[in-house]
């Protein structure tokens, strides 16, 4: 049986920081998630790189860390993070008394603020409502997880860690307190294979108590469900908070080609199966347009949600703690297993540091955490390139950050790889073949994370075809299957949403792809 | 911020694109095309410079919008863009030299005639003969004096200046401020204001708030084709060509004149060409801008004339004169100037 020093279960943010931490201080690694990377709360978040302001009233600890992270995560990952800059603003009906209090807790969480009269702020963020009483500045920015997430992995990965999607954890050998083989069924081949492990981190997230149970541990978690709206185009240039005790619809974050709107917080019995509904949608339009009143006729292009894996703690929903909490398990009976919960994408280095703390020591591993200081992935530098598109160069870099080169050598290289598959997101041939051969992606869900093909305002409209083109190209047959489940997981995040021009959209492609290519959708 | 005009309407049937004359001709790899500038890459607002290269390859021909099932005014985005982004240093030459023309007396085209100057007071009709017909064609302007006259006094007040058109068309906001300050001025008093170039009527109806009707249309509304006696000069065969903004940002009938003026005259056989209304490459700026592209359009143009069979293509509008000219290869005629020999 294959031996490792650590097997990380979950390659969300949490278990890819740890999985780089770990082998940047040599240990051997392997890195396990039953799905996709990034297909739990790390792939359906707000991608708001926090200031710390917004836990600056009711949960200092949490703001303090937010604030020393973010600019860590500045400094590591510059390709994945957008300084847009952050305005938290008031409205005539919020308590005018809690702006005192905000300032007084970012000042003593130490997180840097600056109020800006009302006019400033409207000059610094034309979007906003002329009803605006108050605003402050803070520096929040805009953050992809995605290629967070998928840079800690290559840096892992170039450094020795195994990593594997579509693995899951299915059981746990353990033999004298002491985990002796973790199983996994690789879903691509069906088959189980074993490893033995020093030390097992679980970091599963939401579905961690799942895997703690199989060795009859117990982990208590609250799940906390939170649906967005993604709106087409950048509806503001700066990331803009409402400045009231944190509420549901508080949040507007402008990514990539879009607005992103949230969020809700709803106690769930599941981590599975949740679905954002009509009426979470509605009420996030409605709110969110009371700060940005251009929202109230944007379009809205899709909704997904999340679930947070929350610490019970300190009540439910908004009130509890964001903050993370380890815990070693040799207290209650297994020795060399720590499950992780809680947290946030902003603080996941921090998260992925203290637990390698834990398990370096033991596995008797003495080397020094070195995250804070190396880059994962600096923004390449862009270098006009014959027949592609400046702008489809700007954004392979944004999305690939220090695999740039290689996939824009892709995009040269390969017969027609400079052509836009997506025109939405301008994204290229190459791109998606580049993701293709690597062998990670497993079909077009896949593919979105990775080039973000088929999240414009199209939705998979007309970049199905470019799909499966490209695809035939890799695969030499035609994968239809794969457009159809492509098809239907947009779909999900869709039927929400289906009102005016989307509607319109909707009928259009519907009409494009059964008329014209025979590729019938799941009926809604 | 910037958000193009109802973009959000967009849903990618790719009729705009498919129509463009700038991409029939030069393809998307030269010009990124009319959804592409005004819809999908101003979605990245913050990377909006990189719209820079080519936004002014557009010809302002309003085909587009035409076709567009769901009315996106993509033009109207484009422009604001070239708006938004303006910058004098950062011009184009031809766009530099048009500049400087206006900053040295008010017109597009470096000055080469005194300024057109009538002086009847109390005239019915004000002609504003606009830069082209006023200092290139000025053959223009004399042929559509000649065509008023049969039916109304004229004026045309010394001063005038550029309407400010092709300031738009680059971005120049302020500018074209100032022209239409100066211009107003001199427009007082009760006469019908009428021009001969289409990209003028719209622009003084447009931008100045007042009513400027282009000749064909104060021809057949005002004077009616009754009035207009024509005589028989022989038999010609003439092909029209539809010029943008005559078609799709004057009036809705002004292209209908035409056809309706040439069929009430003698001895003219009006022939059939293809897409008559696939713009010429005269217009937006892209003359100056791009001279190469505008000339690829023209010759299009030519060759589809020619291929009509017609002894001279006819274009009710001096910038579209001034373009297909350039290309030769055949005879070409603004419209006016040609009924003015017909009476
Ligand atoms: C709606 C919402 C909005 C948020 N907004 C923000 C924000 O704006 N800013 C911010 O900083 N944070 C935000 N967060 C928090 C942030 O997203 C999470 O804290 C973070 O993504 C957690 O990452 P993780 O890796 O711990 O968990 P996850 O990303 O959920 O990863 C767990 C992984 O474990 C895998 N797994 C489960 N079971 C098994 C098994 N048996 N075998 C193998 N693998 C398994 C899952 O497939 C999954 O990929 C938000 C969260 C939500 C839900
Ligand atoms: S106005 Fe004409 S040239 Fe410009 S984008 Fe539209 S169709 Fe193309
Ligand atoms: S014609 Fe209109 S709806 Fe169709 S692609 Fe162009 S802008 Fe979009």
């Amino acid at each position: 049986m294959p031996k490792v020093d650590v097997l990380i279960i979950g390659a969300g943010v949490t278990g890819a920081g740890i999985a780089r931490d770990l082998s940047m201080r040599g240990a051997s690694v392997m890195l396990l998630d039953r799905g996709d990377f990034c297909s739990g709360a790390s792939g359906s978040n707000h991608g708001m790189l926090h200031s710390g302001a917004r836990y600056a009233v009711k949960d200092p600890e949490s703001a303090k860390e937010c604030a020393s992270e973010a600019n860590i995560l500045r400094k590591i990952a510059p390709a994945f993070i957008e300084d847009t800059g952050g305005l938290f603003v008031s409205l005539p009906e919020d308590d005018f008394g809690f702006a005192e209090k905000f300032k007084r807790g970012c000042n003593n969480a130490g997180v840097d603020t600056r109020e800006v009269d009302v006019a400033e702020a409207r000059e610094m963020e034309p979007s906003l409502s002329s009803d605006m009483v108050r605003a402050f500045w803070v520096d929040d920015g805009s953050i992809d997880p995605f290629g967070l997430t998928l840079g800690n992995i290559e840096d892992a990965r170039s450094m020795g860690a195994k990593v594997r999607n579509y693995c899951e954890v299915v059981g746990i050998d353990v033999d004298d307190y002491t985990i002796d083989a973790v199983r996994f069924k690789d879903q691509r081949t069906g088959t189980v294979e074993s490893v033995t492990p020093g030390v097992v981190l679980n970091a599963a997230g939401a579905w961690s108590p799942g895997i703690a149970a199989m060795v009859g541990q117990k982990l208590p978690l609250r799940i906390d469900k939170g649906t967005l709206v993604v709106l087409n185009g950048r509806l503001c240039k700066m990331l803009v908070n409402r400045l009231r005790p944190p509420a549901d619809g508080d949040i507007v974050v402008p990514s990539h080609s879009s607005t992103i709107i949230g969020t809700t917080s709803n106690g769930v019995s599941s981590a599975d199966g949740n679905i954002p509904t009509e009426s979470e949608v509605t009420f996030l339009l409605r709110e969110t347009a009371k700060v940005i009143p251009g929202i109230a006729n944007a379009r809205a292009v899709r909704a997904y949600c999340g679930v947070r894996p929350l610490i019970p703690a300190g009540g439910g929903g908004r009130s509890a703690s964001r903050n993370f909490r380890i815990i070693d398990h040799a207290s209650t009976g297994v020795y060399n297993l720590v499950s992780v919960i809680g947290g946030k994408l902003t603080t996941y280095r921090l998260m992925a540091e203290k637990i390698s703390d834990l398990a370096c020591e033991k596995i008797n591993n003495r080397n020094r955490c070195r995250t804070a200081k190396e880059t994962i992935s600096e923004m390449p530098t862009i270098d006009p390139v014959p027949g592609i598109h400046d702008l489809a160069l700007l954004r392979m870099a944004k999305k690939n950050g220090s695999e740039y080169q290689n996939v824009l050598e892709q995009c040269v290289s390969l017969p027609r790889g400079k052509e836009e598959v997506c025109t939405c997101e301008r994204v290229l041939r190459g791109e998606i073949q580049y993701h293709l051969r690597k062998g990670d992606v497993r079909n077009a869900s896949d593919l979105v994370k990775r080039t973000r093909v088929g999240m414009g305002y199209c939705q998979g409209g007309f970049c199905t075809l470019g799909i499966i083109s490209a695809a035939m190209g890799v695969y030499k047959t035609a994968p239809i299957e794969y457009i159809e489940s492509f098809l239907n997981e947009r779909n999900k995040g869709i039927s929400s949403i289906l009102v005016g021009e989307q509607l319109r959209q909707e009928m259009f492609k519907a009409h494009l792809l059964r008329s014209v290519y025979g590729i019938r959708e799941e009926s809604r | 911020m910037t958000r193009p005009f109802n973009a959000d309407r967009c849903i990618k049937c790719g009729a705009c694109m498919r129509a463009c004359p700038v991409v029939q001709e030069e393809t998307t790899s030269m010009f990124d095309g009319p959804r592409s500038l005004a819809v999908d890459s101003s979605r990245f607002s913050h990377e909006v410079n990189s719209l820079r290269d080519n936004i002014f390859a557009c010809s302002m021909c309003w085909k587009c919008a035409d076709v567009c099932p769901s009315r996106v005014e993509m033009p109207r985005a484009i422009l604001r863009a070239r708006a938004d982004m303006f910058d004098r240093n950062a011009a184009l030459p031809g766009h530099t030299k048009m500049m400087q023309n206006i900053d040295v007396d008010g017109l597009s085209v470096r000055r080469e005639l005194d300024s057109l100057s009538l002086g009847v007071e109390k005239a019915s009709v004000l002609y504003f003969p606009g830069c082209i017909a006023g200092q290139k064609f000025r053959n223009i302007a004399d042929g559509v004096v000649r065509t008023l006259l049969q039916n109304a006094t004229v004026r045309t007040p010394s001063g005038l200046v550029c309407c400010g058109s092709p300031l738009e068309k680059v971005g120049d906001r302020v500018r074209m401020e100032a022209l239409r300050k100066r211009n107003l001025k001199l427009f007082e008093g009760r006469s019908q204001i009428v021009t001969s170039c289409p990209g003028c009527t719209s622009h003084i109806n447009d931008q100045y708030g007042v009513e400027a009707l282009h000749i064909v249309e104060y021809l057949v509304e005002s004077v009616g084709l009754a009035k207009l006696k024509f005589r028989n000069h022989g038999v010609v065969r003439v092909v029209l060509h539809e010029p943008c903004h005559l078609k799709r940002t004057v009036g809705p009938h002004a292209i209908d004149y035409c056809y309706d003026i040439l069929q009430s005259m003698p001895g003219i056989r009006v022939l059939d060409m293809a897409e008559p209304d696939r713009c010429c490459g005269g217009g937006g700026g892209l003359l100056s801008g791009y001279p190469d592209v505008a000339m690829d359009l023209a010759r299009t143009k030519i060759e589809d004339a020619a291929a009509s069979g017609a002894d001279v293509v006819l274009a009710p509008c001096p910038f579209c004169v001034l373009n297909l000219k350039q290309a030769g290869g055949m005879d070409v005629m603004d419209l006016t100037e040609f009924i003015s020999f017909r009476f």
